[in-house]
């Protein structure tokens, strides 16, 4: 080994050691072996699908997740932002109300109508009598449903002396109070999808006829279908119909 | 001005030896690509043993180094029909162990383990320089060369990613700059910087070695 003592050493000397850091030879035969056992497991082992069918160029985009995440969710929530602005200024939540509201002011006004004559309990009651014109100016302000407005319109009309089944009346007080709503908000005031369906299949069943005709025997269909429709109720029925003893199973039409 | 320029000829274009290299190499991986898959065994011979240094070099566990060496051959074989010889076939096949050791490292980072080899005595250039060192020693030589190589890890280390990357593959495989920016996909420039800055760090870290 032939070398000079008194040799500076600089750091690409130093950088030269790090170089002649080296394996034994054993150990290449070893690292041979395991590398032919990894080839053999890659070769059986089925490539994940993205790795086949993903394009090379879309795998690259995985070290962006994060950029690329965020703007999928900030296009996302303005466009379901966008979308919700406009239904809210559009129709159907708005058109379902109405038909709510239509329904529920004809079913007020049918409470005020006169009832069958054959009807054989029946109390006479003057609902223009019981109920105060304060009342009525005031209902007037707060009322914020066409329905409701309708069923107003009606009842500030000539009133008629009617006569209403005495089941209806409250024995305690033997009056007929008006409830009034109170103004309510935007949001409170989208109709429930119980609600929906709930009217949507009365104007079915109904086909248009209730609406025409002030017939007492329509009205009683009418809130039979209604109160039939409560879905709780259907449901509850449904599964009372159904009933388990012993090794028997009954089923109730 | 010739000597910059034989510098930096030196340093940006690829010498002739490894022009010739990669020649062969295309005709090898030409072979391979045709279906003849025991080639494939010449080019893990040919670049084992510098593919591993550079991981070895960058992550400083040699366990380790061995199995994304490894792990390289095998994504290179599995991607050969890809390789268009556009670059050279050690670039490419740098590019994927260095790829590969990057993601080792981010995945480690917080848990590190340093396994070093020997020093290769035989090694000439190597030996010149631990005796230069040990020449006043006292002390145990072998312990001395322990405590030197650990220190050396340990200021490569401290270097970021990126920095500890162009050294090795300047400094410990030889590569030009520009073979450097092939593989780390930058210019020439950020090479030289990054090299530069490197060095500094290194210069300081590694003071009490230097001998001037």
């Amino acid at each position: 080994m032939s070398h000079d003592p008194k040799k500076t050493v600089t750091i690409e000397d130093l950088l030269r050691i790090k170089r002649a850091e080296r394996p034994p030879a054993e150990f290449w035969a070893q690292w041979e072996r395991e590398l032919r056992a990894k080839q053999l497991a890659a070769i059986v082992e089925e490539r994940p699908w993205w790795q086949i069918h993903v394009p090379v160029y879309v795998r690259r985009m995985v070290k962006w997740q994060l950029p690329v995440g965020a703007a999928a969710v900030m296009a996302l929530t303005f466009v379901t932002l966008r979308d919700y602005q406009d239904q809210s200024t559009h129709d159907p939540v708005l058109v379902t109300e109405e038909a709510i509201s239509n329904v529920t002011g004809q079913q007020s006004l049918a409470s005020v109508t006169p009832s069958a004559p054959t009807l054989s309990a029946v109390a006479s009651v003057s609902t223009a009598a019981v109920l105060p014109q304060e009342t009525r100016a005031d209902t007037q302000e707060t009322t914020a449903t066409p329905g409701l407005e309708k069923t107003l319109v009606a009842i500030d009309a000539p009133m008629q002396p009617v006569e209403i089944p005495a089941a209806f009346i409250q024995p305690s007080t033997q009056d007929v109070t008006l409830r009034t709503e109170p103004p309510k908000e935007p949001l409170t005031r989208i109709a429930s999808a119980k609600d929906v369906r709930r009217a949507r299949l009365l104007d079915g069943a109904m086909g248009g006829r209730y609406g025409s005709t002030g017939n007492a025997e329509v009205a009683r269909t009418r809130d039979r279908i209604a109160s039939r429709l409560n879905e709780d109720r259907f449901y509850a029925s449904d599964a009372g119909r159904l009933g388990t003893s012993g090794d028997r199973l009954s089923l109730r039409f | 001005m010739n000597i910059t320029k034989a510098i930096l000829g030196k340093t940006l274009v690829a010498s002739p030896e490894r022009q010739h290299e990669a020649d062969s190499d295309w005709v090898v991986v030409q072979r391979v690509q045709a279906g003849d898959v025991a080639a494939f065994d010449d080019l893990i011979r040919k670049y084992r043993e510098r593919l591993y240094a550079i991981i070895y070099n960058m992550i400083g566990n040699r366990e380790d180094a061995a199995d994304l060496a490894q792990d390289t051959f095998i994504k290179a074989f599995q991607s050969i029909k890809r390789f268009s010889g556009e670059s050279a076939f050690f670039t490419w096949l740098y590019r994927i162990g260095v790829n590969a050791a990057l993601g080792h490292l981010r995945k480690h980072r917080l848990r590190q383990f340093f396994s070093l080899d020997k020093v290769d005595e035989d090694n000439q250039p190597a030996a010149e320089v631990i005796a230069a060192l040990t020449v006043d020693l006292t002390a145990d030589r072998d312990t001395y060369v322990k405590e030197l190589q650990e220190k050396l890890n340990e200021a490569l280390q401290k270097l970021s990613i990126k920095h500890r990357t162009v050294v090795t593959l300047f400094e410990i495989d030889g590569m030009s700059h520009q073979q450097i920016a092939e593989v780390m996909n930058c210019s020439v420039g950020t090479v030289r910087s990054r090299l530069h800055y490197a060095k500094q760090l290194l210069q300081a870290e590694l003071q009490p070695y230097i001998r001037r």
